[in-house]
């Protein structure tokens, strides 16, 4: 995969970073780095393959060309992914590693809602900013260096976008967010890598 | 096959994922019929030939699922497999029709049949149980995991591969067992998990121990049914199952609790 930064601080170091289907390129030769605390956002038109650059950061797909280094702990929320089965928010907290009841409860509160109501539901009875907030918690509520999140904003009303984009900001953790919404990248985002359009 | 069809469903991601809607009981009860058409009826020639025509079945199903086979066409891949290998089925059926007794046993045998299960059968089962029982254990925090995400799974440290390819060997071996010993046991594999969830809850471990008691509980009493319903004959046990099984099916879709292969 090439040689690492030698930055410690250096958790990403993409250097010409490439994704194809076969002969087919998703996107081509993006470089960027990310250091330890740096709020980073990945924004681009649909189809210039944000969520593949995502997906290879978090080590569900393989690069095809260029050399990606991520170091320490990180966590992942796709934007593709739904539940399968219709889980009690206190079943999902029970088999999430990392995540107890506990630490959920606190980053919901500094999300801005209260989900002691929520323990005993079914993910699936949830409407689609609640399940949202339920992903975002078994995501946020571990402690990892890293946080990797796909349209986090996605399905969440104004107000819980303000809170998501100031929790985002003031935690110590780095975090790599697709987003399409420019109004929430400039609330907590340092720094944001153009994927250009294929 | 409650067991099984837990596993199928968590790994399929599926709630309509089961042994019957993949194919995988229609291929092992082809194997059976032709180990039956070439002679080959010993105790041990059965079920292996069983177990084989599970594992073809969840062949054919693994190649497309890592080609990237989406879950609605797979559960369609289960329903075209099961009518190519009920064709081959009744053809083969066709030809052993000269002979009375084994064309008799084939089908009572291809309607699931607890009655004339030896005590080697049984005990066979048990073994089987056991192990498919044991080795599950370990996969339940895997599906559960599967069960929030596919890629969240897998950034969790969830072999996809690994974990398909030990629950296509778990799932081939103990529907390929049943199989060989009581027939083509139609449905429990997909009726029994959702019982066993209004019950007990989502978590894996939960609905696959659920299953394996409602699954067991359920099928002594159809057996029951089957048996004292008519007064000196014995209904098939698989055409009870598959009525009880197709109508839960059925309410299923008319719940409109699944939507293009998730609760929607």
């Amino acid at each position: 995969m090439g040689s690492f930064s030698k930055n410690p601080h250096v958790l990403i170091q993409a250097k010409e970073v490439s994704f194809a289907y076969g002969d087919t390129p998703v996107f081509t030769k993006v470089s960027f780095a990310v250091e330890a605390g740096e709020k980073v956002a990945i924004s681009g038109r649909n189809g210039s393959g944000k969520s593949h650059l995502l997906d290879c950061l978090a080590g569900v797909r393989l690069v095809s060309g260029g050399s990606l280094q991520v170091v320490g702990e990180l966590d992942f929320l796709s934007s593709s992914d739904s539940f399968a089965f219709n889980f009690t928010v206190s079943e999902l907290l029970s088999f999430v590693p990392g995540v107890n009841t506990a630490s959920a409860c606190r980053v919901a509160s500094q999300l801005g809602f209260d989900m002691t109501g929520w323990v005993q539901r079914g993910v699936l009875s949830l409407s689609s900013g609640e399940r949202q907030l339920v992903r975002l918690l078994c995501t946020l509520s571990k402690e990892k260096d890293l946080y990797l999140l796909d349209e986090p904003e996605v399905h969440l009303d104004a107000y819980t976008r303000e809170k998501l984009a100031s929790y985002l900001q003031n935690h110590s953790s780095a975090f790599v967010v697709v987003t399409h919404d420019n109004y929430f990248r400039q609330q907590f985002a340092s720094k944001t890598i153009s994927m250009p359009s294929m | 096959m409650a067991q099984a069809g837990v596993l199928s469903q968590g790994l399929m991601r599926n709630p309509l994922a089961s042994p019957t809607t993949l194919g995988v009981t229609s291929g092992a009860s082809v194997t059976v019929t032709l180990a039956v058409y070439l002679g080959l009826t010993s105790s041990v020639a059965l079920p292996l030939s069983a177990v084989f025509g599970a594992m073809v079945s969840l062949a054919v199903m693994l190649l497309c699922a890592r080609r990237g086979l989406g879950l609605p066409q797979t559960l369609l891949l289960g329903v075209a497999l099961s009518a190519v290998f009920t064709a081959v089925s009744g053809l083969l059926a066709k030809e052993m029709l000269h002979d009375v007794v084994r064309t008799s046993r084939l089908f009572y045998w291809g309607m699931g049949d607890l009655a004339s299960v030896a005590t080697t059968g049984c005990l066979f089962l048990f073994a089987v149980f056991l192990l498919h029982s044991f080795v599950s254990a370990s996969l339940f925090q895997r599906l559960n995991l599967l069960g929030v995400g596919e890629k969240y799974a897998i950034s969790q440290g969830v072999s996809l591969v690994s974990l398909q390819t030990c629950v296509f060997v778990l799932v081939g071996c103990s529907v390929g067992s049943v199989v060989a010993t009581a027939g083509s046991v139609s449905f429990i594999g997909l009726m029994v998990p959702h019982v066993s969830r209004a019950f007990f809850g989502n978590l894996a471990k939960h609905v696959f121990w659920g299953s394996t008691l409602i699954g067991a509980c359920l099928l002594v009493i159809i057996d029951l049914v089957c048996r004292v319903a008519l007064p000196g004959e014995e209904l098939p046990l698989g055409v009870v199952t598959a009525l009880l099984g197709g109508s839960f099916f059925f309410l299923i879709l008319l719940k409109g609790r699944v939507s293009a292969g998730v609760y929607g």
